[in-house]
């Protein structure tokens, strides 16, 4: 019971952080005059912002867990994507003085080990419950 | 140190889980202030250094009334354009006491062309510059062609190309890291200016008239002969030329901001001090707690034969763990912090800023590691050696 309170209010946490560091934390670059690509993994982060805090949602509700174990490893490989989407996928503005690159890219790296580092640690800690038990 | 023995220590630390618990919080917290405070010290340091070596000319002339503005450019990063008649720099070289003198011409590029930004366009001369070609990391080309271009680091290139006024242009250099907003112009030779111009009134930009009829220049470098006064030589460049020109003297720029720095360093250090001071005590609270209540255990193990010195081994090896352990999870919770935002840190503290690189983050993290021993070591050992010296008999007793 401790563990699910924890781990899902962690990946709550995470969850709002992604959806909350490109848009009001660590913004990207305005979009007033054009959009550029660090708008659009801003809106992609959003989601999948919204996917992790849901899947935290589920991870608490639910008691079984094996399928504990399948979210978890979801949320590791969602870790990957909140690096990945501006990294490569979608991609962030090219001058490295940029506000999205000098501000919000650190904050997903920030957040992708917060939110890969607490999926690893829960399934060691799972599967090493499940032996036991 | 066999695999039994380790899980023994695992054992005994997690039967005092609370306590070692809040041993392993403090000592993180401290790796964490002391690893942040190494990067960013170093890097700043670095930033400066390296920025003192960039301003490598003694005199810098600008247009008068451009002086705050070059300051500006040369510091902020801030997009600037000023000019001179290009005539005045034979005037200049001219005048005695001048060792060495180049000029340079900025041209601020279109907000979407090349970079999501505007970027600040440098035309040099390679013949007789002394300023740009220390930077270049790959070999400088004195025979730098018209249309080729030399980017700051900061400045990405698709596939060794740069788009200016819609036109690209081959990448043939990059400059070296400086930490300042160098960093993000791109450099041409001062025969490419005619083009360049033409390409950007083309594809509507703003072109003052100083521009349109070329021959201008934004700033004369100048380095002084030895033993040389910068202001005898500008007192000469006056009655040369009159009083058209600003002087920017870039060592002085250094000097001020090294003030600003050793007022941050200096703040940074006593911050770090009395956290560090505070967090010691703690530490030597918990261990205090911790040592008594394990009296008992301690006193047991001596009726059961163990003697002294393994029993100080067994505990030492305990703290070292949780030492160790508490080190290197501080200093990576702030490398994963401190070394991304860097750059962030360094704009927020208006200096140049620049990461300390891989090798001296490596030396910084085994210092801190080492060091972070050292201190529970030292904050430990006394309750350690008093514990281990308390006559068993009397230990269980007052235990009843």
């Amino acid at each position: 019971m401790k563990n699910r309170i924890i781990i899902a209010l962690l990946f709550i946490l995470s969850g709002l952080l992604i959806i909350l560091a490109p848009t009001v934390l660590f913004p990207v670059c305005s979009a007033e005059k054009m959009k550029m690509a660090c708008y659009y993994s801003a809106k992609a982060e959003i989601g999948l912002g919204g996917l992790v805090a849901a899947l935290g949602a589920v991870y608490f509700l639910l008691k079984s867990k094996e399928i504990r174990i399948g979210i978890t490893i979801a949320q590791f490989f969602n870790a990957i994507l909140v690096i990945v989407y501006p990294l490569k996928l979608i991609g962030l503005c090219k001058n490295a003085d940029m506000a999205c690159r000098v501000k919000t890219l650190p904050a997903l790296i920030v957040l992708t080990v917060l939110l890969g580092a607490t999926a690893l640690v829960n399934l060691f800690f799972l599967a090493k419950s499940s032996k036991t038990e | 140190m066999g695999s039994r023995r380790v899980k023994n220590l695992i054992r005994n630390i997690r039967s005092h889980a609370f306590y070692n618990a809040c041993l392993l919080v403090t000592i993180s917290i401290l790796s964490v202030i002391l690893f942040a405070g190494i990067v960013v010290s170093r890097s700043l340091y670095k930033g400066m250094d390296n920025m003192q070596k960039r301003l490598g000319a003694d005199i810098m002339l600008v247009p008068k009334g451009a002086k705050e503005k070059a300051e500006n450019m040369l510091l902020e990063g801030s997009r600037s354009t000023f000019y001179f008649d290009a005539s005045i720099y034979e005037k200049v070289a001219a005048v005695d006491g001048i060792s060495e003198i180049t000029s340079q011409c900025f041209l601020k590029s279109l907000s979407a062309d090349c970079c999501s930004s505007e970027v600040e366009i440098v035309f040099f001369d390679p013949q007789s510059d002394f300023v740009v070609a220390p930077w270049i990391e790959t070999e400088y080309r004195k025979d730098l062609s018209g249309n080729q271009v030399v980017v700051g680091n900061s400045i990405s290139s698709e596939d060794g190309k740069i788009k200016l006024f819609g036109q690209e242009y081959p990448v043939v250099s990059k400059m070296a890291k400086t930490g300042t907003a160098l960093d993000s112009s791109v450099y041409f030779t001062s025969e490419a200016m005619g083009e360049i111009l033409e390409n950007a009134e083309e594809k509507g930009s703003f072109l003052t008239e100083d521009q349109k009829n070329g021959g201008i220049l934004s700033s004369i470098f100048i380095n002084l002969k030895a033993g040389e006064k910068s202001e005898k030589v500008v007192e000469s460049v006056h009655q040369v030329i009159g009083d058209i020109f600003d002087v920017v003297y870039p060592k002085q720029l250094h000097a001020s901001l090294s003030g600003s720095l050793t007022k941050i360093t200096g703040i940074v250090n006593i911050i770090s001090f009395v956290l560090g001071g505070l967090l010691v005590l703690i530490l030597l609270i918990i261990n205090s707690i911790l040592m008594n209540q394990r009296k008992q255990e301690v006193a047991l193990f001596r009726v059961l034969g163990r003697t002294k010195r393994d029993l100080i081994r067994m505990l030492v090896s305990e703290m070292g763990l949780i030492s160790i352990s508490g080190a290197v999870i501080g200093c990576l919770l702030s490398a994963v912090i401190v070394i991304p935002f860097g750059a962030f840190i360094g704009r927020s503290l208006n200096m140049p800023y620049l990461g300390p690189g891989l090798a001296a983050t490596m030396v910084s993290f085994a210092l801190i590691v080492l060091g972070v021993f050292l201190i529970v070591f030292l904050a430990s050992i006394f309750f350690i050696v008093h514990i281990s010296s308390v006559d068993p008999y009397l230990a269980m007793r007052r235990e009843e």
